[in-house]
């Protein structure tokens, strides 16, 4: 019996290990390899050297860059999810509707979200150049000229990401929404209209608790992402402007642009990482509070 | 099982730092690679940012001719990436044998010893006398030459000679001043209808090193770095005076700001100049390619060199990017390296790279020679870039963390430029900053 049953575990690792060596090759050794960095000096070019707290010491206390980049992806986040949400839960409400060519509707809002990243920051950069379109257009009514990603201030530059992320990521969310909302029971809606229910009613006490679940899942997934974000902003950043840097930007920067600083990148990497857990954690707790599956 | 993934869990982690580890720390002796047999086969790998955009494709292919017993490899990649591209093959023990290089990060490959010192062969192989001082522009302070320059991107004054007629100025001369210049272009500078934007800008200010800052601050008599180029500069009144010479031009109105030129096609100065809406600029020669195929047939303009301090001096201030040979190669392949640097160096390589210039000028004194004799060269006194250079010619202050400090002096020299931060207020930063980007390298 125990011949067999070890016979059997032995083929049984046999058929997985393809996958548990490319596990541990590719995430857990790299993973396990990073802690370590985060507590030495490292340029790859000499071995590591241990250096105890020291990285986190920089990264927390001395790093005059460190908080306001936090401060930046925190601002970028809110703004983003925020804005994007409702304009995605408007535009579900739309797509959900009974028009003609609707399909062709949908396939619209949804195409920014196939175009690559650069492509996108490159239209983006054109848009707000000083003498671009938008200045253009807002001259007319006697607003701007605005500096967008060029600007010294912090915040105009991250609403310039922003509003590029919106442009690129609401049909996704839509669609999203869109499926939640198609997948709301007509005999809920139908009860809560021989109720007398109002249609305001009928969106706050049915509708979105309905949808609270895909709201839930785009909210902890979209924080998730914009805390993490990187290519909007080194692909928008204007030459010699650091006024808005992100976390990833600085990782980035310390990795490759300087003398490998590796240790501050991982040591940065997973600040950045507990941040996102902590705030994750919260977010699962809170979902009790709002968020109601249907029985 | 789970003792057996203990173990594999931790052979992989001794697996993987073994494996991240470079050399020991420590300085190349001068190698004289003794051993090398010119006739034995080798492959030889050459490491080469922006391909034939940067290094012409004949000079590979003639060595290629020349040397049938070594076998090439041409490792191609975009200038920004070459540099990540080399990090990690470097981290890996496996780059290119010989590979190019801007001279700051050439300068940190060789205080780290991951390039050879190239001092002995140079002076065994290499007769001195007949290339400009610049084929010792990566000697560090210790007296190791890490490399072999590339071609010299050099900076002179470039002028409109059509708005200088029109305004009756007679062109620079070669003992010109900084302070002459900017007289001249108060007097270039056009404002016709009188909208407070001048159609015609007499200069255009930029904030990089070699085109911004660092003229103006040897210019006004202030250094960098000290001699051993471990202690910041940056608190001294000279540098201080040249960030803000460097912006005098856009206070007083004859300069037009970054953020109208960020404005104008292509971003840069170099389309506006080629138009007409600047009369001055100073420039490296890898812009000569861009402005002669930019420019319309009756746009004349020429050079002049750097005009003359505030402090009665001349600097010449060059780009030397850097030809670095492996210190972890083969005796052979440090050897075939050295073959593929002497023949670089050669007179018929060096030709090549005057014909093209595509990012600078050769070093060989008489291939600049023809190029200054040649009478179809535009610009005609095309000289003036590179014929100061043995007497005041200056290289960008490499040292082994010098993309660390010259980073962070990037970010303020921009602020200082776009009118954003003072200089008389952020320099005491600028000098913290820096030095503590150095004390981290070399007392960390």
């Amino acid at each position: 019996m125990c011949t067999l049953v070890r016979k059997h575990a032995r083929w049984g690792w046999v058929f997985v290990s393809p996958y548990v060596l490319s596990l541990l090759c590719l995430t857990l050794i790299p993973l396990l390899f990073a802690i370590y960095l985060a507590f030495c000096r490292y340029d790859m070019f000499y071995p590591p050297i241990w250096t105890g707290l020291k990285n986190f010491k920089y990264i927390l206390f001395e790093n005059e860059d460190v908080w306001p980049s936090l401060r930046t992806i925190w601002a970028f986040a809110i703004l983003q999810e925020a804005i994007k949400l409702s304009l995605a839960s408007v535009l579900a409400v739309f797509l959900n509707s009974k028009l003609k060519c609707i399909s062709a509707f949908r396939i619209i809002y949804f195409i920014p979200n196939l175009t690559p990243v650069v492509v996108t920051s490159m239209i983006f950069g054109m848009l707000y150049r000083p003498d671009g379109i938008l200045n253009n257009l807002f001259s007319y009514i006697g607003l701007g000229p605005f500096q967008y990603h060029y600007s010294p201030n912090w915040f105009e530059v991250t609403l310039s990401v922003v509003f590029m992320c919106i442009w690129s990521g609401v049909g996704y969310s839509s669609m999203f929404l869109l499926a939640g909302l198609q997948g709301i029971s007509t005999e809920i809606l139908e009860a809560a209209d021989v109720d007398g229910a109002t249609g305001v009613q009928k969106f706050l006490r049915v509708v979105f608790p309905l949808m609270s679940p895909t709201l839930f899942f785009l909210i902890i997934t979209g924080f998730a992402g914009s805390l993490q974000v990187f290519e909007p902003f080194f692909l928008l950043r204007a030459e010699g402007n650091s006024a808005a840097m992100v976390p990833n930007q600085m990782i980035y920067d310390w990795v490759w642009t300087s003398e490998g600083k590796i240790g501050y990148a991982a040591a940065f990497g997973f600040v950045v990482f507990f941040m996102v857990l902590i705030f994750t954690i919260i977010q699962k707790v809170a979902e009790k509070k709002w968020v109601h599956y249907e029985q | 099982m789970k003792k057996f993934l203990c173990i594999l869990l931790a052979f992989s982690m001794v697996f993987a730092l073994s494996a991240c580890t470079g050399g020991e720390r420590g300085i190349g002796e001068a190698e004289l690679l003794e051993g090398y047999d010119p006739n034995a086969a080798v492959t030889l790998k050459i490491g080469s940012p922006g391909g034939d955009t940067i290094t012409p494709q004949e000079i590979i292919d003639n060595f290629d001719a020349a040397f049938p017993n070594i076998t090439l490899e041409v490792d191609v990649a975009a200038w920004g990436e070459f540099q990540r591209k080399l990090k990690t093959q470097l981290a890996a023990k496996d780059p290119s044998h010989v590979f190019m290089n801007d001279s700051g990060y050439n300068a940190s490959l060789g205080g780290k010893g991951a390039v050879m010192n190239l001092k002995g062969l140079i002076d065994r192989d290499i007769n001195a006398e007949d290339y400009t001082a610049a084929l010792f522009a990566a000697t560090d302070a210790e007296g190791h030459v890490w490399g072999v320059p590339h071609a010299m991107n050099s900076i002179a004054i470039l002028y409109n000679k059509k708005l200088f007629d029109e305004a009756g100025l007679a062109y620079p001369t070669e003992d010109w001043t900084f302070e002459e210049m900017n007289e001249m272009a108060k007097k270039l500078t056009k404002d016709e209808n009188g909208d407070g934007e001048p159609e015609v800008y007499g200069y255009a200010s930029s904030y990089n090193i070699t085109e911004g800052y660092l003229p103006y601050v040897l210019a006004s008599g202030g250094r960098l770095l000290d001699e051993t180029r471990k202690i910041s500069q940056f608190n001294t009144p000279e540098v201080l005076k040249g960030f803000e010479r460097l912006y005098q031009p856009i206070e007083e109105g004859f300069s037009p700001t970054q953020q109208w030129i960020s404005a104008q096609p292509g971003g840069t100065r170099i389309l506006p100049f080629v138009k007409g809406q600047i009369a001055i600029i100073l420039a490296q020669s890898s812009n000569i390619r861009a402005i002669n195929e930019n420019k319309a047939d009756d746009f004349e303009y020429d050079a002049a060199p750097i005009p003359i301090g505030w402090d009665g001096n001349r600097y010449s201030v060059y780009v030397p990017n850097m030809w670095g040979i492996y210190s972890g190669a083969t005796e052979q392949e440090k050897g075939a390296a050295w073959e593929f640097l002497k023949y670089y160096l050669s007179e018929e390589a060096q030709d090549i790279t005057g014909k093209y210039c595509l990012s600078g000028y050769p070093i060989r004194k008489s291939t600049l020679s023809n190029i200054e004799n040649n009478e179809e060269a535009v610009p005609r006194n095309v000289g003036a870039y590179f014929r100061y250079i043995d007497e005041f010619g200056e290289t960008l202050f490499e040292n082994p963390c010098w993309s660390e400090w010259n980073g962070v002096v990037a970010g303020y020299a921009a602020e200082i430029v776009r009118g954003e931060k003072v200089a008389a207020e952020i320099m005491p930063e600028v000098h913290e900053k820096v030095q503590e980007a150095l004390d981290y390298y070399y007392n960390y």
